[in-house]
């Protein structure tokens, strides 16, 4: 909503502007020493284990991240160790399907390049996403369309989600993540915005819905509100990790559900 | 040390003002404009024949100059008006006069010969100006908008927020730490539409002074500056109806007597049809929806006899903007001032205000199922008196405390029973902020001038709310809600402060300032631009006060035939603490512990500032030159070293020319050069779940590209009768197109895929405009 606000001040500031332009440009940008970047998960479907190793590239290279290749990584549930084995460059996953029980707090361990980085991620209780439908977002005369969210959210505060949409089976990159420490015990439903492309008729959305730990919810509200771009943009700086040891990325534990609905 | 300092010469200063203890009399009164009756403000006063005397009128118009009974000549210089001599035969008793001047614009050119007074290098104040109003509606302005802060802009240790913005820094400070001040009142969001337009209609402004530095112990509780503005009171001799229409906003100002020359009134009001812009927009998002402002400016004086005055003054401004019926965003400030003026004696001046002044936002939002509101307000109520005592003619003394209320709602949520949010209750946070103060300005010696003083400032946490502490990764770890109305914790301040002249010739002088000021409100505000929304809060436990220390030195030269150029150098070295930051991510708005997201540390700022202006013939103006650095070191910032905070510039140039062509036209131009100031940009890149994301070094590690631009104005007068006058304005903003960045963000590529791409908005282009302006 916040965001929402925020991106219509954007637009009238750029309508004031009526003689505002925009123009690709150079700007000379330092390099910098690859960084390590690990992203994990563990889900409470079935499903394996999954972690990916790569490192980040100067601004001005193709987005293409080298695989980082023979780590060793590990998941661990407090009682039982896994392993990892890549099975392509720079990803890791478990060798079976494993399932993920809320409640358990999972740990990664990565050593690559002789160096260890290490993260925490609790699974939080299931919350159950009970419907997902379109809507018509109408802000001052122009319908676009939009998706909504329906979910009970459980009383008492600590619930936190993240959305992720497909559209046509291609991820969308917009950052959905809540919490609910204006909306604890309420039934929600909340258009999930996809400012990054226009939804249209015959359009096929997949939604997931995950329910995420507090890190994680920081990690990626920082990721959208610090990512430099757009109207929400903050002072641009990178999202905390609940990684240690200096990489970027996150390890996420979280319940995951799916939605799809086609838009008419 | 500094304090020590302080009372010795508060000791001699003492002494001074009653060594001279031979029989005295006194010439007091006002000095108003011959013409319509308005106070003067700032007037320098002088008898002739003790050329070391001198009194200056005061923000209320009244003069006070002692001195041991004689015949004298008394002299009053005010710029842009006719010199005043008059003989006084001070030998029989007090005189009071009521000194009216002649507006020299009203004067034939060849009778002009205001001689220009020494001021500006005698005075101890340093980093002063003050605005000439004749001067900001000569300039040219973005949509022909008269706007003061603009104006302040344009000279040097000001900086703007950004492309046509009202906002400002000062000196290396934040944009929240400049006191605006409306006839007393503070005024907590200074801009109209996003920033592009200030709340103050120039039409209804008398005088507007900006303090960088060594600010007078009277003015408090921000760090960086003081904007002291002063409405107009009104013409008392005649009815007066004048008005403008602009490219985007028309305007009406009706003044005139209640009561001839003792009573008067002022209404003006103006009104921003920006939405016909919008409307004509191809865009429907944009074409049906609400956006304008409209301010109200009120004022009446009664003048009960001569030894009491009274005023009352308001105002009152809106901003609207709104998408069709779904969603609505209001915001405004309102002040009110009550003031009484009183003489206890032709020697001691009196005011007391009874000052109101808030800010507040109202959000309405409904999709669906939800349907809330949000109301967000800070409200003031203030009291003030103010002594100004006039011993003889070369001590001033002022005294006075202060007292000030503020309650600040951070967001009262009001939610239907279907909406997804909960709604919340009030939830005001209270403050009390006081302050007293006591100052001396001393003409010490021929050539050394003193002012110096002490305010001392007390703020009281009061409880009624929820106070949480939290540790250093943010998490809550105790709460407690102490009574409302329990002083939760207080925090005491002195802040001395000290400004001295030495005149070396007659023509130049050295300044010497040394000031503290504190502050305990903050506006948290972590956006690239400036929101309606943003929100202050008061000082709390975790939130300490912020305190700033400046010292600077400057020199001061007049040349030229008449002395008509002036120039002066000054340096500055500030020392900032409990800056507030914001850690990465932070959530700024909707969030009760935002106080766990904010980080704080220290800041420290320096500079060079030189100015050149001439004041006087056909062609006058200002060159002005700015060198400076701010920065800030925060842990958890930066890896907790030292960063260029993002209103650091290095270089910042500002020429500003007005030529008076002949009696109907005026012409003006001015043009800004500046290098760019810090920003943070990505220094490489990775993906997050298929999304690009940048990956960032260094805190405002990078610089904007440098910014200049011309623009262009001129005013022709159509047509001058006794009963009527009407006047066209020109100007071009951004003459010669220049397209400087706005802002600069980074996208992946849109015509090559796979890469990335920098992109630069530019914000305006040439932008003419018209409006015209009348008077009867």
């Amino acid at each position: 909503m916040k965001k929402h606000i925020k991106s219509s001040f954007f637009t009238l500031i750029s309508a004031l502007a009526l003689t505002s332009c925009q123009d690709v440009i150079q700007v000379d940008l330092n390099t910098t020493d690859p960084k390590m970047v690990i992203q994990g998960t563990v889900t409470d479907q079935t499903e394996p284990f999954k972690v990916s190793i790569n490192k980040t590239v100067n601004f001005d290279q193709a987005n293409e991240y080298p695989a980082v290749s023979g780590a060793v990584v590990t998941i661990s549930d407090g009682t039982q160790t896994f392993t990892l084995n890549e099975t392509l460059p720079g990803i890791y996953k478990t060798a079976d399907a494993q399932k993920g029980e809320p409640g358990r707090t999972y740990h990664l361990r990565v050593e690559a390049e002789g160096q260890v980085f290490e993260a925490n991620s609790e699974m939080l209780a299931l919350v159950k996403f009970d419907s997902l439908w379109q809507d018509k977002l109408n802000l001052g005369g122009q319908e676009s369309i939009t998706v909504v969210s329906g979910y009970q959210d459980p009383l008492g505060l600590g619930n936190y989600y993240r959305f992720v949409l497909w559209r046509n089976g291609s991820i969308l990159s917009d950052i959905d993540v809540r919490d609910d420490k204006n909306s604890d015990g309420r039934t929600i439903s909340q258009p999930i915005f996809v400012l990054s492309e226009d939804l249209e008729v015959n359009d096929t959305i997949r939604v997931e819905m995950q329910t995420i730990d507090k890190p994680i919810y920081k990690y990626f509200y920082a990721l959208a509100a610090s990512s430099g771009n757009g109207p929400n943009a903050s002072v641009p700086g990178n999202p905390v990790s609940n990684l240690s040891g200096g990489a970027l990325g996150y390890f996420s534990v979280h319940t995951r559900q799916e939605k799809t609905v086609i838009i008419r | 040390m500094k304090f020590k300092l302080l009372f010795a010469l508060l000791f001699c200063g003492a002494s001074a003002i009653f060594a001279q203890n031979e029989p005295k009399l006194t010439i007091s009164g006002t000095i108003s404009d011959k013409s319509n009756g308005e106070t003067l403000i700032g007037a320098t006063v002088q008898l002739a024949e003790r050329p070391q005397s001198g009194a200056t009128s005061n923000e209320y118009g009244f003069f006070s100059i002692s001195a041991p009974p004689g015949n004298y000549t008394l002299v009053i210089r005010y710029i842009g008006y006719e010199n005043f001599a008059q003989k006084i035969d001070l030998t029989k008793g007090n005189q009071k006069l009521d000194i009216t001047l002649t507006d020299a614009a009203l004067l034939n050119e060849v009778v002009i010969k205001a001689e220009k007074t020494n001021e500006n290098i005698e005075k101890p104040l340093m980093g002063v100006e003050k605005l000439n109003m004749a001067d900001i509606k000569t300039l040219p302005m973005l949509l022909g908008e008269r706007d003061i802060l603009k104006a302040i802009q344009l000279l040097p240790g000001v900086k703007s927020a950004g492309e046509g913005n009202a906002g400002f820094h000062v000196r290396g400070g934040g944009a929240d730490q400049n006191l605006i001040l409306l006839d007393e009142a503070p005024v907590y969001n200074a801009s109209h539409l996003l920033g592009f337009f200030s709340t103050f209609n120039a039409d209804a402004i008398k005088d507007a002074t900006l303090y960088k530095g060594g600010m007078p112990p009277q003015y408090g509780g921000r760090l960086s500056s003081v904007l002291d503005i002063k409405m107009n009171e009104g013409n008392n001799k005649d009815y007066e109806v004048s008005g403008g229409i602009g490219l985007i906003s028309s305007k009406l100002n009706i003044e005139g007597p209640i009561q001839k020359g003792r009573s008067s009134f002022l209404i003006t009001g103006r009104r921003t049809y920006a939405d016909l812009f919008l409307k004509a927009s191809p865009d429907t998002t944009i074409s049906s929806s609400k956006l304008y402002f409209y301010d109200l400016n009120a004022k009446v004086n009664y003048q009960i006899n001569d030894k009491n005055r009274i005023y009352g003054s308001g105002y009152f401004g809106r901003d609207v903007l709104g998408f069709s019926d779904n969603f609505s965003v209001d915001w405004g400030n309102a002040t009110g001032t009550l003031r009484w003026n009183h003489l206890f004696s032709d020697r001691l001046f009196s005011n007391t205000s009874l000052i109101y002044s808030s800010y507040d936002y109202n959000i309405k939002l409904k999709s669906g199922s939800n349907d809330f509101k949000i109301k967000s307000k800070i409200e003031d109520w203030n009291i003030k008196q103010d002594f100004q005592a006039f011993p003889n003619d070369r001590n001033t003394i002022k005294y006075g405390l202060n007292f000030i209320h503020h309650t600040v709602t951070p967001g009262n949520v009001e939610a239907s029973e279907g909406s997804s949010i909960n709604a919340q209750p009030a939830d005001p946070r209270k403050g009390l902020e006081s302050a007293a103060y006591v100052t001396h300005e001393w003409k010490a010696t021929h050539r050394l001038n003193l002012l110096y003083g002490l305010r001392f400032s007390m703020f009281n946490v009061l409880g009624g709310t929820e106070f949480k502490t939290y540790d250093r990764e943010g998490n809550v770890l105790s709460s407690e809600t102490p009574a409302s109305g329990e002083i939760v914790k207080t925090y005491l301040n002195p802040e001395p402060r000290f400004s001295a002249s030495y005149q070396l010739t007659d023509r130049n002088s050295l300044k010497l300032s040394f000031n503290r000021n504190t502050q305990n409100l903050h506006l948290l505000s972590n956006a690239s631009t400036s929101n309606p929304t943003d929100s202050w809060v008061l000082t709390t436990k975790n939130i300490k006060p912020e305190v700033a220390d400046q010292v600077a030195i400057g020199f001061f030269q007049n040349f030229g035939q008449t002395q008509k150029y002036e120039f002066s150098a000054e340096t500055y070295f500030k020392t900032m603490s409990n800056q507030i930051d914001y850690r990465t991510g932070a959530e700024i708005q909707g969030n009760r512990d935002v106080e766990a997201d904010l980080l704080s540390g220290i800041g420290r700022a320096y500079g060079l500032e030189l100015l050149l202006k001439k004041q006087s013939g056909k062609l006058t103006g200002w060159v002005g030159y700015t060198l400076s650095r701010t920065e800030r070191k925060i842990a958890g910032i930066n890896d907790g070293n030292w960063y260029a905070a993002k209103q650091d510039r290095t270089h910042d140039v500002s020429i500003v020319a007005m030529y008076k062509l002949n009696r109907r036209w005026n012409l003006s131009a001015n043009w800004i050069w500046y290098t760019g100031n810090a920003v943070t940009f990505p220094s490489g890149k990775y993906a997050v779940d298929g999304a690009t994301t940048y990956l960032y070094t260094k805190r405002n590690g990078y610089r904007m590209p440098d910014y200049h631009r011309l623009d262009i104005g001129a005013t022709f007068l159509a047509k001058e009768t006794k009963r009527f006058k009407s006047e066209w304005a020109f100007s071009l903003y951004n003459a010669y197109n220049r397209k400087n960045a706005y802002t600069i963000t980074f996208r992946d590529s849109e015509t090559t895929t796979g890469t990335t791409e920098a992109v630069k908005t530019a914000l305006f282009g040439i932008v003419p405009s018209v409006s015209w302006n009348f008077k009867f």
